[in-house]
């Protein structure tokens, strides 16, 4: 952390002023170990099976700056690369071009491709770069606090405006493979991205979802459960790392049910997907 | 010589800590002082360690409170405000939920969970420690998601504020339709700390 707080401007004070003027620095207190919380995509998120599918199909992934380059943390770690915003289709462009040859999707989230992935997208059609750019469209630029971008369809002040086409942009820059995806259905996440990632082409996949926070899907959500008779504590569910499954009982020694804490889920139905056994279903009558 | 009053807010993510700062520093302003305030959150949002850190006084210069200088500590969850101890003044209270939300680290199995929460506080913080369980007393008023005004509620114990300044503070805030039901959560935590 190197933002210019008091302490710090302190502490270089007195390093340059040699503690002239200067208070000595406070002693700390001595803290037990405490587990880290590090922020995660939110439960429900629609990211999520996204990131699952694209390690799921091997894919080196560059990513880009929004809250889905929470993607590169386990248990998803799903993205490869981050450097600054519109860069993940440069990135995975470049790899291409310097010859590499496993599949390629660059992740770019709606309010970044609106900033700075346009450019790079036409750079990839014009000089025919064999990628895919996954677009995570939520329609609203979560990361900085749920600001309307262009593919909203509201100005800044509220005001209904044009929502622009991401589909329609790719298309009018010559991306002849351009694909719109429901982030809720894994079978179709799947079968788009692996057939996208193999066709040689440069191709753009849509990934429709939109925001949990910005659309409130927690009021009134009917939660999902686990069967505990079903579950068969395989961990697949734990793949996923939304904040609503948790480890149940230890039925194994390291082998866990898993749970569903029912406040923080929003029945998005991702991991009932995912789970082998069909232990998971919603809890709605 | 300390006059600037100096305030911490901690907790995870969607606890509503932010809106609970919002209110005090509303409420200090109401009282005719000179506030700032200002808050780590952005990606923290998503279920991560959230603080926010208002000051009020009579001027008041920069809006962030230096380690070791927050006179109160409130805090949502039991084990973010064992995290928050260094910023604590030796001398300032700790007005602490009940609640403790294990992080995703240790429900995943990522990392082994920690000491019994209620336990380091009791060591930590000793006699400056002041409880208070907001998830009970917002069931009470009838609504979940007021919980961080009942905290607010027993925050206002520990200041000198009167109750109509909070009250504007709170209506200046929140939507018509939601205003009852906290003022009933602000009160029970009131109350609460009485
Ligand atoms: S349905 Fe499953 S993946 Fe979706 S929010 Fe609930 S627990 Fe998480
Ligand atoms: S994927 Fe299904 S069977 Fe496996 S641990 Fe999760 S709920 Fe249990």
């Amino acid at each position: 952390m190197m933002e210019l707080n008091v302490d710090r401007l302190r502490a270089l004070r007195r390093e340059l002023l040699g503690g002239e003027g200067a208070a000595p620095a406070p002693e700390k207190p001595a803290l037990p170990a405490l587990p880290a919380r590090p922020p995660t995509l939110c439960a429900g998120c629609g990211h999520r099976g996204v990131f699952y599918t694209l390690a799921k199909l091997k894919a080196t992934v560059t990513g880009d700056i929004g809250c889905y380059t929470l993607g590169v943390a386990p248990p998803l770690s799903s993205m490869d690369t981050t450097i600054c915003m519109g860069a993940s289709i440069g990135a995975a462009f470049g790899m291409r071009k310097a010859g590499y040859k496993g599949r390629l999707a660059a992740v770019i989230g709606d309010s970044t491709f609106f900033h700075s992935g346009m450019t790079g997208l036409l750079d990839v059609v014009y000089n025919k770069g064999a990628i895919t750019v996954v677009v995570l469209d939520n329609r609203i630029t979560g990361m900085t606090g749920h600001q309307p971008n262009p593919g909203t369809g509201r100005t800044l002040l509220g005001e209904p405006t044009v929502q622009t086409s991401i589909a329609e942009v790719a298309r009018a820059l010559g991306v002849k493979r351009v694909h719109e995806v429901d982030v809720y259905n894994l079978a179709e996440v799947e079968r788009v991205l692996k057939e996208e990632l193999d066709c040689g082409e440069p191709s753009v996949v849509v990934a429709y979802g939109s925001c949990v926070i910005a659309a409130k899907k927690a009021v009134g959500a009917v939660p999902h459960a686990v069967d505990p008779a079903k579950c068969k504590s395989c961990g697949a569910c734990f793949k996923l790392g939304c904040p609503a499954i948790v480890r149940g009982e230890e039925t194994a020694p390291g082998r866990f049910r898993s749970k569903i804490e029912p406040a923080a889920c929003i029945g998005c139905d991702v991991c009932a997907q995912v789970c082998p056994f069909k232990a998971i279903s919603t809890t709605k009558e | 010589m300390n006059e600037t009053t100096n305030v911490n807010l901690v907790g995870v993510g969607g606890q509503g800590i932010l809106l609970t700062a919002d209110v005090l520093a509303r409420t200090a302003a109401e009282a005719g002082l000179d506030v700032k305030k200002t808050e780590i959150h952005g990606m923290s949002q998503r279920g991560g360690s959230v603080s926010s850190q208002v000051r009020f006084g009579a001027k008041v210069r920069s809006p962030i409170v230096p380690d070791g200088e927050a006179d109160i500590l409130v805090a949502f969850d039991a084990v973010e405000a064992v995290r928050a101890l260094p910023s604590m003044r030796p001398e300032g209270r700790a007005l602490v939920d009940r609640c403790y939300l294990v992080p995703i680290t240790v429900s995943s199995g990522l990392q082994p969970a920690p000491e019994d929460p209620d336990a380091m506080l009791g060591r930590l913080y000793g006699d400056r420690l002041l409880r208070v369980d907001s998830r009970a007393l917002a069931a009470e008023a009838g609504n979940p998601r007021t919980a961080n005004m009942a905290i607010a509620g027993a925050l206002s114990r520990l200041l000198p504020f009167p109750e109509a300044a909070w009250e504007a503070a709170l209506r200046g805030r929140l939507p018509e339709k939601l205003v009852a039901v906290n003022l009933r959560a602000f009160a029970l935590g009131r109350a609460a700390l009485a």
